[in-house]
């Protein structure tokens, strides 16, 4: 069995556990294994954008040496971890003077050699590249019979273009055939790569509120009968606020808001006790018993 | 608003930790608006992208800093992804709130946060949330 070091990150061991059981346990129908680094930190959530900001690299790079001790990739899931982790891998391996500073903080922990090699993926790249879609249509075990599905592109994964070099940043096209991939029908929508309004749902709630909600009507205006997310934070700005905006507006139609690895979870029939739906504000357990799915 | 240029201004410290801290050449913005019209947010904020930009070619840091804009920014990157001349805009906007950070001017208070807040919002927002807008040196 093929195992990949795995770095959860902090939302996804607490508040997102749907998002990483899932994750774990789809990859170990499919075969695979995820397993999760020892003793990993925090990895900032956000990754530093000031260029005197070194001491903020020092968690990622804890992370890629004890990954590469057993492997050439480290995969996550989290948005922000990806995000913050691949960046700061490109930072370490292409900056030797900003390389040297941050291994100045952490000199007992420091290998020899840099692994340079190491390369962070998202889940969805193990999926597609390392597994296939094609292969993955044939491994699962029931198709999401033509579900409409909207995938939402959050802006974490995908940008900043250069850094991330993940998919087309104006035109993404990976989870609309991932969904393809599980039997669903991918819904495009003018809203799929709008933030949703982020951590700024912290400081200044009803401004994100107006963003998830113009995603999620966008996203119906266009057909949808649910959304994918892949990021926690989308997760809680899109699903658990629907409650704010039931409350604002009198037409407002809540739709489900499915995590990516729930859709593998289930077409893979994982029991219901792993796909977690019990987390999700708008329970997609209807629609999902309308469609003969559970 | 009133803008007088000043020597002494386009040449400020201040300017001179913007390029320095976001290592764009703030210089090149053409005003074309792009970063604007992307911008998920610019129909909230007091001072939309492209302004900021050209406020900052004038040196008037002061203005900025002292924004609702600068805290209003999710950092989604959309603004630097599709700018023609390839500044990374949201670098300049880090860099401004660093500076107000820096200057001990909190946007957020971390005692504020409501209990249902905190046990609803995942710990990946509340740190990010903490992290761009309020610094606890």
């Amino acid at each position: 069995m093929i195992s990949y070091p795995y770095f959860p990150g902090c939302a996804l061991s607490t508040k997102a556990k749907a998002l990483d059981i899932c994750a774990r346990e789809s990859i170990k129908a499919l075969g695979y294994e995820l397993k999760e680094i020892d003793d990993w930190t925090c990895c900032g959530a956000v990754f530093p954008l000031a260029e005197d900001e070194h001491i903020r690299l020092v968690s990622p790079a804890r992370a890629f040496f004890k990954a590469s001790t057993v492997s050439d990739k480290l995969v996550t899931l989290c948005s922000a971890c990806f995000n913050v982790l691949r960046r700061s891998q490109k930072v370490l391996k292409e900056n030797i003077q900003r390389r040297e500073r941050v291994l100045n903080y952490m000199e007992e922990e420091v290998p020899e050699k840099y692994p340079e090699n190491l390369k962070v993926i998202h889940l969805i790249e193990l999926l597609s590249n390392e597994i296939g879609f094609e292969n993955l249509s044939q491994k699962i075990k029931r198709s999401l019979g033509g579900l409409k599905i909207a995938p939402f592109y959050d802006c974490l994964t995908f940008r900043p273009p250069k850094e991330m070099e993940f998919d087309d940043p104006e035109n993404p096209k990976i989870f609309g055939n991932y969904i393809t991939a599980l039997g669903g029908d991918p819904i495009d929508f003018p809203y799929r790569s709008e933030c949703c309004g982020a951590h700024i749902s912290v400081s200044n709630p009803e401004v994100s509120l107006e963003c998830s909600m113009r995603i999620i009507n966008s996203a119906r205006q266009n057909g949808a009968e649910a959304l994918l997310t892949s990021c926690p934070l989308c997760h809680y700005n899109l699903d658990a606020r629907q409650k704010e905006m039931l409350d604002k507006r009198i037409d407002f139609k809540p739709m489900p808001v499915f995590y990516l690895t729930q859709l593998l979870g289930i077409t893979l029939e994982l029991p219901e006790a792993v796909l977690g739906f019990e987390k999700n504000y708008v329970s997609p357990l209807p629609l999902l018993k309308e469609k003969g799915l559970l | 608003m009133k803008i007088i240029l000043d020597k002494e201004k386009l040449n400020s410290s201040y300017v001179q930790a913007i390029k320095e801290m976001s290592m764009q050449k703030v210089m090149s913005c053409y005003q074309c608006g792009k970063c604007t019209a992307g911008c998920p947010i610019a129909d909230f904020m007091d001072v939309v992208p492209n302004e900021m930009m050209r406020l900052v070619m004038l040196g008037e840091i002061e203005k900025l800093i002292s924004s609702k804009a600068i805290w209003l920014c999710t950092s989604c990157f959309q603004c630097g992804t599709r700018c023609p001349k390839g500044i990374e805009v949201h670098r300049v906007f880090e860099a401004l709130r660093s500076i107000a950070l820096r200057e001990g001017k909190n946007y957020t208070n971390i005692e504020k946060l409501s209990e249902e807040q905190l046990e609803a919002i995942p710990q990946q927002g509340i740190i990010a949330g903490f992290r761009k807008f309020e610094s606890l040196e």
